[in-house]
């Protein structure tokens, strides 16, 4: 069924008996060509691709819970193309291109709105960065824009511009940037690959992954085996113990990161805004809340919420950004689990065992680049070659030391991104 | 509408203040719920998407309607509840999500297109021409988005933050809670007692039963009073406890001045961090509202609510009051507003065997399936009888209550999941969902008094031991203990929209819906109708 | 979460600094070539349940301690020392 708004007028005057189901609940077959572990967003991106770019429709999503409750279900629905680094530059930007175009390419409107990044600097230092990232974005081909004080005063006049200690001294504005209806990300993903033929398996825990002679032949799953010519790893805040079903370790460290909602407010932020007090971001949701969070808990953590110093931390950045936001209530906290790499950045690449792929590593920046992930993972497992959007994202970059892509120039520590 | 000579709070003396620019009168003691109440108004509010009329629903922090915005400039603060704001002389009210006014407001031509309004229906349009979404779809939803404002000038109010430690925090002061309190501290553990109303006592300030042969009202004022002279007590009034962490550490909210005209020198709000040794979770029940066709018209209430109204504050929204639900809660609540006076027009109970519980029109194995009336208020119920013979009420108020909910929700902060009991129909906590934390009273499911007492000695006394101290021998207070005699019921079939989430606008059609559709996990199915996301968690 | 410092008690872990899994105290030998290395510097079991870290309490001792704790429930179940771990 064709989603429109004729469609909603005809369901409408005659009861809205004709929806059917957005997707089917199939029984998993016994042998697939590809196995997805993972229905979360880059899962089900990544098997929609699979089916839409490749015609490959032999496919399951195998999925321990429901679809989409992954990190695509908990996170701060922030889409921007702003990266410094050449690997990620071309990668983002692909993505946002494809963002651009996802609600008609889905016939579900994601609700991408293309309000506009601002990040804040509040030194001459942060300005200096701002300003060469802003030409690495023009480079690149995304578009970017170096506000001064003033400038940023016109589009923001609320929040605090002489704070004592971060000053606004101005704002690199991303105009493209934005956000996204997260859980509409998912779904029309799913309804998109499940039209195409594949098989979305809901409540399908992977418990095993098996392997003869060095190369996979299929998972072991509490509903039973199902064989497969290749498997594709995608479980972000889960990488390291699906790996390790196959031996493999990897350079992936656990992290929480909490987020916060507010009760619903007429609109009074447009933009998204960032600032570097505490990694605080904010932004406002289409339904009044305003979305908001900061910097990780700072301790490895599985456990999808957070503790108090990192609630309070935020709270207090947002103080020091938007005093006005004092007289908001918070309406709820959650915690996403982030899979953090040494440099900060993901990978997408075959492993050591043959006919096994992993999709890993988006540390917190996993929800914009949903498209361009399943892209370009879809890319690997139909045709073995990495995409050209995705060349860098090497498993064994940190081994070999070439490649690395550390945005922030923090070092190899998994917590410092 | 004011009960001469009801209710426990002084009318005397009188406060002066403005809901939407009209000026009304209240008595100390108000919240700004029952002072509107007081004044004859029952129109408050107009819920978020089809900008339906409402009233107030609850009496307490779960209320979903009566949210107003309270104060002037960059003072003022969205989505105050007005059965939480005390009322204080001079207090500025104003109405929100609606335009040009209260009465009329443009918006409300969403309800006439509710048919095409379901259920997830802006992921299925909105798409074409493509450059629309940004030019004109989003921003008409943006406009329309939200509830209260923020002013967008800087929050010139101040805040605190405070540590205390303790050995055991007690969380809610009703029956459970005071007798936890009581208990832990005789044994001379230092003691913190956390309640969010002004006032401790709970439920036993809006009941009528009694506790040693007094009011539980007394009963509670003077246990509150016994703990106010111990050194190892500290009772924390209109403090809600907003956290469960891990290791013991707890986040509590104070209002401190949020009742005042002039705070002084005081702080608004004082956030707190509790580091207990033990705690103990008496945070009572939620009453669950039915869902049937019109059950969000202003003058349909929770029956505790309404029976708080009548018994505390001596305020109730009309003369004609039907009563409706699926428990003994129906004749106690018809009981309490016969004894203040006014007209039980019917005690509606879904239990074909349900009692006569006083001299009031009996509809056993009935259901109310449907309202009517203007948006100022009820003006009639109908109610469908077991042949399916349906009778149509005049009445100005009806009182509906399904069960009631045990709070469980700091319990579940840790990732632990309750469990459902089928006779209570309800969800209750399982034992070390928070380390640390014991369960009791209604919070565990326990709804009778006595119960609550007896449960209450019992969690003081497992904290003591637990710290290595005496366990304290402490008789039981003398109160009733009836069973919970209730029978599930969730939806009354029919024609008609019925309400899950009043102020999400979510009603079973919206369900049912999203479950035709495959989103039948639950997971799927709140973020699709987006039931229970509202400011009152649905 | 509250960490039991074995010189101040038990303290809030605002007061600490996570340093990453306890396997930094096993530093390979210098020429333990680069699979080593990479092991060491990058590779991380990442465990979903116990696992052993260090926290350096910079906000009170100032000890380096190695923390057993569980990555799920967010359980602490001791701390020592990291000079009396490794000597």
């Amino acid at each position: 069924m064709r989603f429109s708004g004729w469609q909603i007028l005809k369901e409408g005057l005659t009861g809205n008996h004709g929806w059917r189901p957005h997707w089917r609940d199939p029984a998993p077959k016994p042998e697939y060509d590809i196995v997805i572990i993972g229905g979360g967003g880059h899962g089900l991106s990544t098997a929609y691709y699979l089916a839409r770019e490749h015609g490959l429709t032999n496919v399951a999503v195998l999925e321990k819970g429901y679809l989409g409750g992954g990190n695509v279900g908990r996170n701060t629905t922030i889409v921007r193309a702003n990266y410094n680094l050449p690997g990620n530059s071309e990668f983002y930007s692909h993505s946002l291109k494809l963002w651009e175009g996802l609600s008609q390419d889905l016939n579900y409107n994601v609700m991408f709105s293309q309000r506009g990044v601002l990040n804040l600097f509040h030194s001459d230092g942060e300005r200096d960065y701002a300003a060469r990232r802003g030409n690495s974005m023009a480079i690149q081909g995304d578009d970017a824009v170096l506000l001064d004080r003033e400038g940023v005063r016109r589009i923001v006049p609320y929040l605090d511009f002489d704070n004592p200690r971060y000053p606004i001294h101005g704002g690199l504005l991303h105009p493209r940037g934005g956000t996204a209806r997260h859980d509409a990300v998912a779904w029309g993903l799913a309804r998109g690959a499940d039209a195409r033929g594949v098989d979305l398996i809901q409540n399908c825990e992977v418990t095993g992954i098996d392997i003869d002679r060095g190369r996979v032949t299929g998972v072991q799953t509490v509903r039973g085996p199902i064989r497969a010519k290749k498997v594709g790893i995608v479980v972000a805040g889960r990488s390291g113990q699906v790996a390790a079903m196959a031996g493999l370790r990897l350079p992936v460290e656990s992290h929480i990161l909490q987020a916060f909602v507010s009760e619903g407010l007429k609109p009074v932020i447009h933009h998204v805004i960032t600032s570097g007090v505490g990694h605080f971001y904010i932004s406002q949701s289409d339904k009044g809340g305003l979305v908001f969070g900061g910097a990780l808990d700072m301790y490895a953590s599985y456990a999808q919420r957070g503790n108090l110093p990192g609630a309070e931390h935020v709270m207090e950045a947002a103080m020091h950004v938007m005093p006005m936001i004092g007289k908001a209530r918070v309406l709820r906290s959650w915690g996403g689990i982030m899979d953090m790499t040494p440099d900060g950045s993901p990978i997408i690449d075959r492993t050591p065992v043959d006919g096994l792929y992993i999709d890993c590593g988006w540390n917190y920046g996993g929800f914009k680049a949903t498209p361009a992930s399943g892209f370009a993972f879809a890319h690997l497992l139909a045709t073995d070659r990495p995409h050209a959007s995705a060349t860098r994202f090497r498993l064994d970059r940190f081994r070999t030391g070439r490649g690395i892509m550390d945005e922030e120039g923090a070092g190899a520590q998994h917590n410092l991104h | 509408m004011i009960l001469a000579g009801k209710g426990r709070i002084d009318r005397s003396a009188r406060l002066d203040f403005r809901f939407d620019g009209r000026a009304l009168s209240g008595a100390p003691g108000d919240t700004l719920a029952s002072a509107l109440m007081a004044n004859g108004v029952t129109l408050v509010g107009r819920s978020f998407k089809y900008h339906r009329p409402r009233g107030i629903l609850t009496a307490g922090s779960e209320e979903p309607n009566a949210l107003v915005t309270v104060g002037q400039g960059a003072h003022r603060a969205p989505n105050t509840r007005a059965t939480v704001q005390e009322l204080f002389d001079g207090l500025e009210a104003v109405s929100q999500n609606r335009w040009p006014s209260l009465r009329w407001d443009v918006l409300a031509v969403n309800d006439l297109a509710a048919p095409f309004f379901g259920a997830g229906f802006y992921y299925k349009t909105f798409m074409w021409p493509r450059r629309f979404w940004k030019a004109v779809y989003e921003p008409a939803i943006r406009r329309a988005a939200g509830l209260g404002a923020l002013d967008g000038g800087h929050n010139p109010d101040r805040y605190e933050r405070a540590f205390a430690f303790c050995d055991v925090l007690v969380i809610g002061g009703g029956p459970a809670g005071l007798m936890a309190a009581l208990t832990a501290a005789r044994g001379g553990a230092d003691v913190i007692l956390c309640d969010e109303a002004p006032e401790p006592g709970g439920r036993l300030r809006f009941e009528t039963g009694e506790i040693d042969g007094m009011p539980g009202a007394d009963w509670a004022a003077q246990v509150t009073a016994e703990l106010r002279t111990m050194d190892n007590v500290r009772l924390m009034t209109r403090t809600a406890v907003t956290g469960a962490h891990d290791d013991g550490t707890y986040g509590a909210l104070e209002r401190v001045a949020l009742h005042l005209r002039d705070p002084g020198a005081a702080p608004l709000e004082c956030f707190w961090r509790i580091v207990a040794r033990r705690a103990v979770l008496a945070a009572g029940a939620l009453e669950r509202p039915v869902a049937f066709a019109g059950n969000d018209r202003p003058g349909v209430m929770m029956a505790g609510a309404l029976r708080a109204y009548v018994n505390h504050w001596g305020v109730a929204p009309g003369r004609r009051v039907a009563v409706f639900g699926n428990g003994d809660d129906v004749a106690r609540t018809a009981h309490d507003l016969a004894a203040a006076g006014l007209e039980v027009v019917a005690a509606i109970d879904s239990r074909p065997d349900a009692a006569r519980g006083g001299d009031w029109a009996h509809h056993p194995g009935s259901v109310v399936c449907g309202t009517a009336g203007g948006r100022d208020g009820l003006e009639a119920v109908t109610i469908r009888k077991p042949g399916g013979e349906t009778i149509r009420l005049a009445c100005d108020a009806l009182a509906m209550t399904g069960g009631w909910n045990p709070s469980v929700h700091l319990a579940c902060h840790l990732g632990g999941r309750p469990q459902w009991d089928a006779a209570r129909a309800a969800f209750v906590p399982r034992p070390g969902m928070v380390p640390g934390m014991d369960a009791v009273g209604a919070a565990a499911g326990d709804f009778s008094t006595a119960a609550c007492l007896a449960g209450g000695i019992a969690a003081g006394n497992a904290a003591l031991s637990a710290l290595g101290r005496a366990a304290q021998a402490i008789d039981a207070p003398a109160a009733e203990d009836a069973p919970y005699a209730i029978a599930p019921l969730w939806s009354v079939p029919g024609k008609g929209r019925a309400w899950l989430d009043f102020q999400n606008d979510v009603t079973v059609k919206d369900v049912l819906l999203a479950a035709q559709e495959n989103y039948a996990s639950v997971e799927h199915m709140k973020r699709y109708t987006t039931q229970g996301m509202a400011t009152d968690q649905g | 979460m509250r960490l039991p410092c074995p010189l101040c008690g038990s303290r809030d872990h605002r007061e600490f600094t996570y340093q990453g899994a306890a396997v930094m105290l096993d530093r390979p030998a210098p020429d333990a070539g680069a699979e080593a290395w990479d092991s060491y510097v990058h590779l991380r079991d990442n465990p979903a349940g116990a696992t052993r870290e260090l926290w350096y309490h910079g906000a009170g001792c100032g000890a380096w301690l190695v923390v057993a704790r569980d990555t799920v429930t967010h359980a602490v179940f001791g701390a020592e020392l990291a000079r009396q771990v490794r000597r």
